[in-house]
């Protein structure tokens, strides 16, 4: 048989010291917050892939990193443009955000994004790159596919 | 004429309708007629109990698995379609994703779900003075749930009727299956508590209802979800949130609320402080539900918002810091009984790994170290850390303090009881580090631009220490089911003495552990 038995306290106050450890974290925390306000998130769709391999953001970024120059240096950390009179990259998937693809994208509406970076075919000669690189050289058509990929999923 | 004497000559015979054979001897105790559903006090606790041990042994089983699938991703993956006479064609998906979410589900769901029920449901009558309202609902709880989760941890692996997400695989009618548990629980948890003389609730009544609470906001949000036609992108940012309010709320919730119980007893002594105790409690209750917005990271949310919500994640560290400063001040004068196999040493444990996750998660949350290891082997490692560690540890406290108790056995562990502690201490260690310190390779790599093939092969390492520690968390849950069977089994009966009795008076054994 069990009986209750209340479980007794020593002290009901809280001493100094365990206030003054819990002002430090809200102090920490209150900082943190000041100094992230702004920015962007990055998509939460972007799960690891099933075989335990990078996911496609995590291989477009990898490709990002490594192309010369990085896309980030114009298009901005989070490709949302503002660092140059590079556009922003978000919301590409619904056509290009700039006039002087408006022509590539209508005759070539799946493939415009990838040509582009490419920058090597003859579909895109004669078209005002205003300061964009020409990617084929250094990057593979499969990593352009990827970051296209992951470029349409920026919103 | 007198009619007295006929009259008792009717008295005299009329007794010889039973054989007097078949009366039960004067030396032997009545026999007690037991229902189906059992109903004595501790019953549905029991039954929680052994219901939570087997699924440890299941979960860890399922966790090695995981393991398998990273190092082995070809050989141990199977995707098929079957084709059923009724059901028609049925796809079946044993990958890495399906068998990691298995095992999170069976774990979070399985084991400690169980025996923070079992704790809710041992631990509420012992506290308040009045009788659990009742077992027979505390045992409906039990199959409600555990119906729910079997089916829900086997619905994984068919991708047409599962969910996604970490803890949100569940199909919706599962879900549904598991709010009325909960809700059951809740119910009994909440008589009990309204036929209790009226005070302030001791604090760890406090983290089980708020606990209680917001896990059936979660399952009903998720489930909810599931109904709703919503996009993807909305979908997947209510599956994470649900997923981390799990997390704070439920695990974390029933690790304190059972620690706050268990370490008083267990050491005799009185607690420390209630005024730390019950600011734990306030933190905790506000910075769990905003380290839950710090999961929703997408574009679509405003960066602000998830900004606040990792502040949140980092000020979780203050509460538990209160709860276990209270809780090893608490201990003060006992330190000596964490070198023994026991109550106290699994509660020390469990505190240990209750700070360490949560300064892991703090640093997680940082959005430099999110930028690296967030997609990684990294949150995995820490959220083994929370789970594996400090609330398994809280629990199997909990459950060395509570069997003897329910089974009414004079129990003082075996080696099998070492195997435990050990086993799932260096086996957690080991799994926790190497997959933090394969997230961060992971992260490096990316970082670096390296291939697919490249990353895979210098993860297998890290994955190979992930999976020797898996087997032994396996070997010592193993352990731990066995030392409940020996406990029933081959350990005397005995009843534990009466509060404010001393053992020799209520006839308990010699050194049998005090009421409560």
């Amino acid at each position: 048989m069990t009986v209750h038995t209340p479980i007794e306290s020593r002290s009901r106050g809280v001493p100094g010291w365990a206030l003054g450890i819990t002002a430090f974290v809200f102090l920490v925390g209150a900082v943190y917050f000041a100094g992230n306000l702004s920015g962007e998130n990055p998509p939460i769709v972007a799960a690891p892939s099933p075989s335990g391999g990078p996911s496609v953001e995590q291989q477009a970024r990898a490709i990002i990193a490594k192309a010369i120059p990085s896309c980030v240096v114009c298009h901005g950390d989070n490709l949302a443009g503002g660092v140059t009179n590079a556009p922003t990259l978000h919301g590409i998937a619904s056509g290009p955000t700039t006039e002087n693809l408006a022509q590539l994208a209508a005759d070539n509406p799946d493939t415009w994004i990838h040509l582009w970076i490419d920058g090597t075919g003859p579909e895109v000669a004669g078209i005002e790159r205003l300061g964009m690189p020409a990617f084929g050289d250094q990057l593979t058509a499969d990593e352009i596919d990827t970051l296209v990929e992951y470029l349409k999923t920026l919103q | 004429m007198n009619p007295a004497p006929n009259v008792r000559r009717r008295e005299l015979r009329a007794p010889m309708a039973v054989n007097p054979k078949k009366l039960r001897p004067y030396t032997e105790p009545p026999k007690v007629r037991r229902p189906l559903v059992p109903n004595a006090p501790g019953s549905a606790a029991t039954t929680f109990l052994v219901l939570s041990l087997l699924w440890l042994v299941a979960a860890t089983g399922i966790g090695l698995l995981w393991a398998g699938t990273a190092i082995f991703p070809d050989r141990l993956s199977i995707a098929l379609d079957l084709e059923l006479p009724i059901i028609g064609v049925l796809s079946v998906d044993v990958s890495r994703t399906t068998v990691e979410a298995g095992f999170a589900s069976a774990l979070v769901f399985g084991w400690l779900s169980n025996a923070a029920f079992a704790a809710i449901l041992f631990i509420t009558p012992r506290i308040t003075g009045a009788r659990l309202e009742n077992d027979t609902m505390g045992f409906g709880a039990a199959g409600l749930w555990n119906v729910g989760v079997a089916a829900g941890v086997a619905a994984i692996y068919l991708p047409s009727i599962s969910g996604t997400g970490l803890l949100t695989s569940f199909p919706w009618l599962v879900d549904g299956l598991l709010l009325l548990g909960l809700l059951t629980v809740f119910g009994a948890f909440a008589r009990t508590i309204m036929g209790a003389p009226r005070q302030l609730p001791y604090v760890s009544l406090l983290f089980f209802g708020v606990g209680l609470l917001a896990a059936m906001g979660a399952i009903a949000l998720v489930a909810g979800s599931s109904l709703l036609t919503l996009d993807e992108t909305a979908k997947a940012l209510v599956n994470a949130f649900a997923a981390r309010a799990i997390g704070t709320y439920w695990v974390l919730g029933a690790t304190l609320g059972v620690l706050f119980y268990v370490v008083p007893r267990a050491t005799a002594n009185a607690l420390a402080s209630s005024g730390m105790a019950y600011l734990s409690w306030l933190l905790w209750a506000a910075f769990a539900g905003l380290s839950a917005v710090g999961a929703l990271v997408d574009p679509s949310v405003p960066y602000v918002i998830t900004t606040l919500g990792n502040a949140g994640t980092m000020l979780l560290v203050a509460p538990v810091f209160l709860a276990v400063a209270t809780l090893a001040l608490t201990i003060h004068g006992r330190w000596s009984s964490i070198l023994s196999t026991g109550t106290i040493a699994f509660a020390a444990i469990s505190m240990a790994f209750l700070l360490g996750s949560a300064l892991l998660e703090a640093i997680g949350a940082l959005r430099s170290v999110q930028a690296l290891v967030a997609a990684t082997e990294w949150p995995m490692g820490a959220w083994l850390f929370a789970t594996l560690g400090s609330a398994t540890f809280a629990l199997f406290a909990l459950a060395d303090h509570a069997a003897p108790r329910l089974l009414r056995r004079d129990w003082g562990g075996t080696w099998m009881s070492d195997v435990q502690l050990w086993g799932v201490l260096v086996g957690t260690t080991i799994a926790g580090l190497a997959l933090m310190a394969g997230g961060i390779a992971h992260g490096s790599l990316l970082s670096q631009a390296a291939t697919a093939d490249e990353i895979q092969s210098t993860l297998t390492w890290f994955w190979l220490a992930g999976a020797a520690g898996l087997g032994l968390v396996a070997l010592g849950g193993l352990a731990s089911l066995v030392s409940l069977f020996l406990m029933y089994t081959t350990a005397r009966r005995a009843e534990y003495a009466v509060a404010q009795e001393s053992p020799a008076a209520s006839g308990a054994p010699a050194g049998a552990p005090a009421a409560h």
